[in-house]
Order: structure tokens, then C-alpha cells, then sequence
């Protein structure tokens, strides 16, 4: 065993990093609201508009713990020697997540439906959204990434779009039954080979 | 005949500071007022003079929270393009069975859609905003013949 270093003062113990997470854990939750109106406007065209929201309160988000506390030059030591984390003998900003996220969603959806008139059916969509949040989607790995300053200012204060917003979203689907062949409007008397 | 057409708008990217404006925390970039935040193209979608570090902290317990920059996603990536389209066609064999062909293509155009650029170092001027990867995959074309009975 000699020459393998056993002595305790050669062991780094200064900013040892803890993992934790909330004694107090919340269960996320959400809440959607929609509300439509749809209106015929021919005997084959339809159109629709609604509002869709959603709120989710309680999200997983990872705010750290022993962070610094208040705005300092860049370069100042945090550990051991000074007092501007809680517990200096440990590093800053652990990781430790807490349910305290917070996100907002709402939606302009519109659609026109154009149905069986010749062979044509139609649906298009369009779809203004904006989805905003402080913690994102911690679970799928594209929640907001790090706070700037979770110990001085609150989550909310990064609060931004979410990184799955979408603003503008259109989807057009169709089809069309081609009026060519037997019991169709054109050449509904041509022999089956040919057809 | 069946088509799908997709629009999206792109999703939102965060440019955070190049440098550390402070002890034990991190910052997001200032936007410069007036710059386009795009250049345009895949090689260079956002524009580096757009972006600049946020001021340091100079005193202690400051309540001056400028050095942590602006708000985040600040940009948008590009959007999303896709048309799918197939044809089928029937054919009446006996009167219980028929057959059907199909022919279906996805990303009939074969337009290419990107993922956000990795780089998000603005100070590299030569290469921020890159975009590398797609996230749409090439035109394909299927065919296929059923028969049912």
C-alpha cells in the first residue's frame, strides 16, 4: 500500500456539489379552456374559429440551491473564503429541483372544411400560438436551460417563449376522387383493361 | 388523390452571453436596437452584430440588474415545409374482391427543413448561426398493391 496517498489533508473536500429535490412536492397540474364557434357557410363549406388555452402550475424545474445571493464582479470567489453563497463550504448552485414552474398557452385555431362536393373534400388549418414558460419540459430534456440568477431574482424572471412554441402553424389536407372511370362523370365507358 | 401541406414557424433559440458578467451567474445577450437579428441562408442565419455581451458587474450587491442581459429567445430557427402526396387506384376483380395500388411520396418536393444552428457563439463571426442537421427527412416514395377480398 505504500506510496498510495491515505492522507486525509490531500483530499479536495471544498465545493462538493449535493443533488436534492423539494421536501414539499407539488403534483404538477394543468388546466385547458377552449371555446369554438363553427359556422356553414354552403351546403359543402364550413368554417370554424376557437380559442384554446392551457395553463400548467407546479412544474419540475431545476432553480439549484446555494447560489449566490446577490450580484458580484466577475471572478469573485465564492467558496470557503467569503460569505456570498449560504453554505461556503460547498459549491454554488447544487443541483436541486423544485416544483415551481409555471407555463401559459394560447391559441387562435381556425379551420374551413370543404366537403363532398364532386369528389373534393378540403380541410384547412391555421393555428396563432404562443406557449410561454419559466421551466419548460424538464422530463424531455428542453427545459430552460440554467436560470440566470435563481438566488437574486425568481425563475420568473427568464420567463420566455417555450423552445416548442410554434407561432404559426398551417396544414391544408385534400382529396380528390379523379371523375374518370365507370359510375365517375368522364369515360365511364371505358373497358376494364384500360381502366 | 391525397395531399397534406404543412407550414410551421420556426421554434425559438436562446443566445446566451460569451462571457460571465458575474460571479455565480449566467446571462442572456442584449439585442442591438435597429440590427436585424437574421442574416439569411443555413450557413449564417443570425446576424452576429445583433448581439452584444450584457455590462459587467462592477460593485457588490449591485440592484442594477442589467448583466443579466435581456430577455431569452431572443430568435426564431427556420420553419417547416412539408407536402405529402399519393394516388390510389382501385380495381374491381369479382364483385367481393378488389385490388388496390398506391403510390405515396412524403416530402414530395424533397424541401429540406433545419434544425436550430448549434452555434450560438456570436463573437464567431464566421460561423454563428450555422445550421448543420435537418430535421426533416429526404422525399421518399412508396408503392404498394392490396388486394382485398
Amino acid at each position: 500500500m505504500s506510496g498510495i496517498p491515505l492522507d486525509p489533508l490531500s483530499v479536495s473536500y471544498s465545493g462538493l456539489a449535493l443533488r436534492g429535490i423539494t421536501l414539499n412536492y407539488q403534483t404538477t397540474y394543468t388546466e385547458g379552456y377552449n371555446g369554438t364557434v363553427q359556422y356553414q357557410l354552403t351546403q359543402h363549406d364550413s368554417v370554424e374559429a376557437g380559442y384554446v388555452g392551457s395553463q400548467a402550475r407546479h412544474l419540475e424545474a431545476s432553480r439549484g440551491q446555494n447560489n449566490v445571493t446577490q450580484l458580484l464582479p466577475p471572478g469573485t470567489p465564492l467558496t470557503r473564503t467569503a460569505n456570498y453563497i449560504p453554505f461556503p463550504d460547498f459549491g454554488a448552485g447544487m443541483p436541486f429541483f423544485g416544483t415551481i414552474g409555471n407555463s401559459g398557452y394560447n391559441s387562435l385555431q381556425t379551420k374551413w372544411v370543404h366537403q363532398a362536393s364532386k369528389g373534393l373534400d378540403l380541410l384547412a388549418g391555421y393555428t396563432l400560438g404562443r406557449a410561454v414558460t419559466d421551466a419548460g419540459d424538464s422530463l424531455s430534456g428542453v427545459g430552460v436551460s440554467g436560470y440566470r440568477a435563481p438566488g437574486i431574482v425568481p425563475i420568473s424572471y427568464d420567463t420566455g417563449l417555450a423552445s416548442f412554441n410554434i407561432t404559426h402553424s398551417f396544414v391544408a389536407s385534400g382529396t380528390y376522387q379523379l371523375p374518370v372511370g365507370s359510375e365517375k362523370e368522364f369515360l365511364g365507358s371505358m373497358n376494364r383493361a384500360v381502366e | 388523390m391525397n395531399t397534406i401541406l404543412s407550414f410551421d414557424s420556426g421554434q425559438p433559440q436562446t443566445i446566451g452571453s460569451q462571457i460571465s458578467t458575474g460571479a455565480g451567474i449566467s446571462a442572456y445577450t442584449d439585442v442591438v436596437p435597429g440590427a436585424s437579428q437574421y442574416r439569411g441562408g443555413v450557413a449564417h442565419s443570425y446576424n452576429p452584430a445583433a448581439f452584444k455581451d450584457p455590462p459587467l458587474v462592477a460593485n457588490i450587491g449591485q440592484t442594477d440588474l442589467s448583466p443579466l442581459g435581456g430577455p431569452n429567445t431572443q430568435v426564431n430557427g427556420l420553419g417547416y415545409k412539408d407536402f405529402d402526396f399519393s394516388v390510389f387506384k382501385s380495381f374491381g376483380i369479382t364483385e367481393r374482391s378488389h385490388a388496390e395500388f398506391r403510390a405515396e411520396a412524403f416530402n414530395l418536393t424533397n424541401t429540406p427543413t433545419f434544425n436550430l444552428p448549434t452555434n450560438t457563439d456570436y463573437k464567431d463571426e464566421a460561423n454563428f448561426g450555422q445550421i448543420t442537421s435537418t430535421r426533416s427527412s429526404a422525399r421518399q416514395l412508396q408503392f404498394a398493391l392490396k388486394y382485398y377480398w
